[in-house]
């Protein structure tokens, strides 16, 4: 088996690769939906691109490649930069997905830092709702590890059972219309009909990519997106009045105040924020 | 010269590390044309910038769960599967007491 090692992990001979929805291929150019960026390709980048647009394995590219005498760098290089944009999606079957575990653990060992890959998807609300259950991945595992240790802790099956569909069920729902009311800034303008914004996910971090906003719309965005999303997790309070679903109230407040969070300089949110006060302050000052 | 791409965060992108494989040495005013690709496989759209809106909503959550999992973790393994026991946690002074019965 023939693998080839890129930012994002590793890439085996089994997986299916195609550029992201949302990436369109014409000539030497590649257009983005999402902002409207075209990047230039050069003839060789061309070569990798253009056998992307369909799904394929990557045996069959690699054997296209080679008939072509192109570099594994080139061929890195182009992978890293559709992985920097969420541009290639990587279908893994599972001895693929193994492989990339194992590479990842070793390279982990050698304190060499590997990148989650990211994945696109389309900015509507089927989109949103694949993209946060995608997203939540590693939660849902970690959920079902907690319910196993809740039982060692001797609460009770229902109460772990209701507990778990709850917080799922509030973070999911939450989730996505925290994230459709940032996708909603975006298509409201009419200046930005002709794009399509889309939800890209890294890890268990997701975000909305959509073209440049004003300076008015950016600061709306970045507030009433994890308002709206506080706002839907405090309406499941009423539940807790249900002496089976007494406990709704601390993962009301809780997947609210973690909406919230979104609102620290770490996070797209924050920082669109944290910079309009800034400014504010200086045009104060001055 | 290397094309510099503003405001790419954590998400997205991480040109900073791959820009390497971007490099070129045309003017800006050749980059500006879209005409020049001296050395360069791909160049990014320099008129375009890579916006993002990210939640910190699932990776709050992540954190959540992880302190919630290895604190009933810890209790299990101190007082034993399926035991009587008890969590006291002192957020104040950040102390957790485990008590076996």
């Amino acid at each position: 088996m023939s693998a080839i090692a890129y930012n994002a992990g590793l890439i085996s001979d089994d997986d299916k690769l195609r550029l992201s929805s949302g990436l369109i291929h014409k000539g030497s150019y590649i257009y983005d939906r999402a902002n409207g960026a075209s990047h230039q390709l050069s003839r060789f980048a061309v070569y990798i691109i253009e056998g992307l647009v369909e799904p394929i394995y990557w045996w069959q590219l690699r054997r296209r490649l080679q008939n072509r005498y192109l570099a594994t760098e080139t061929i890195q290089t182009v992978f890293n930069f559709l992985d920097s944009i969420g541009g290639l999606q990587v279908d893994r079957t599972r001895r693929s997905a193994l492989n990339d575990l194992y590479y990842r653990a070793n390279m982990k060992l050698h304190f060499v830092k590997v990148d989650k890959p990211s994945q696109r998807f389309e900015g509507d609300i089927t989109g949103a709702i694949q993209a946060v259950i995608r997203a939540m991945r590693l939660t849902n595992i970690l959920m079902l590890f907690t319910a196993i240790i809740a039982y060692g802790l001797n609460i009770s099956v229902s109460t772990i059972v209701w507990v778990t569909i709850t917080f799922y069920g509030c973070l999911l729902i939450s989730t996505v219309v925290h994230e459709l009311v940032h996708i909603y800034f975006v298509t409201r303008e009419p200046r930005h009909c002709l794009y399509k914004p889309a939800l890209l996910i890294r890890g268990s971090r997701i975000g909305v990519l959509h073209p440049t906003l004003d300076h008015k719309d950016e600061l709306l965005s970045a507030v009433s997106g994890p308002v709206a999303g506080a706002l839907v997790s405090i309406l499941i309070l009423p539940l807790s009045l249900l002496a089976t679903l007494w406990f709704s109230w601390i993962i009301g407040i809780s997947v609210a105040i973690f909406h919230l969070c979104s609102w620290m300089p770490g996070f797209s949110d924050g920082r669109v924020i944290w910079g309009f006060i800034q400014e504010a302050r200086y045009a104060t000052k001055t | 010269m290397m094309v510099i791409i503003n405001h790419f965060d954590k998400l997205t992108i991480n040109f900073h590390r791959t820009t390497n494989g971007y490099r070129h040495s045309c003017p800006q005013s050749h980059i500006k044309k879209r005409g020049c690709m001296n050395n360069s496989i791909i160049i990014a759209d320099p008129f375009h910038r890579y916006e993002t809106k990210e939640s910190a909503v699932i990776v709050a959550a992540l954190a959540w769960v992880i302190i919630v999992g290895s604190t009933g973790l810890a209790a299990i393994i101190i007082c034993g599967w399926r035991g009587a026991k008890s969590i006291e946690l002192d957020w104040k002074n950040a102390k957790a007491t485990f008590k076996c019965r």
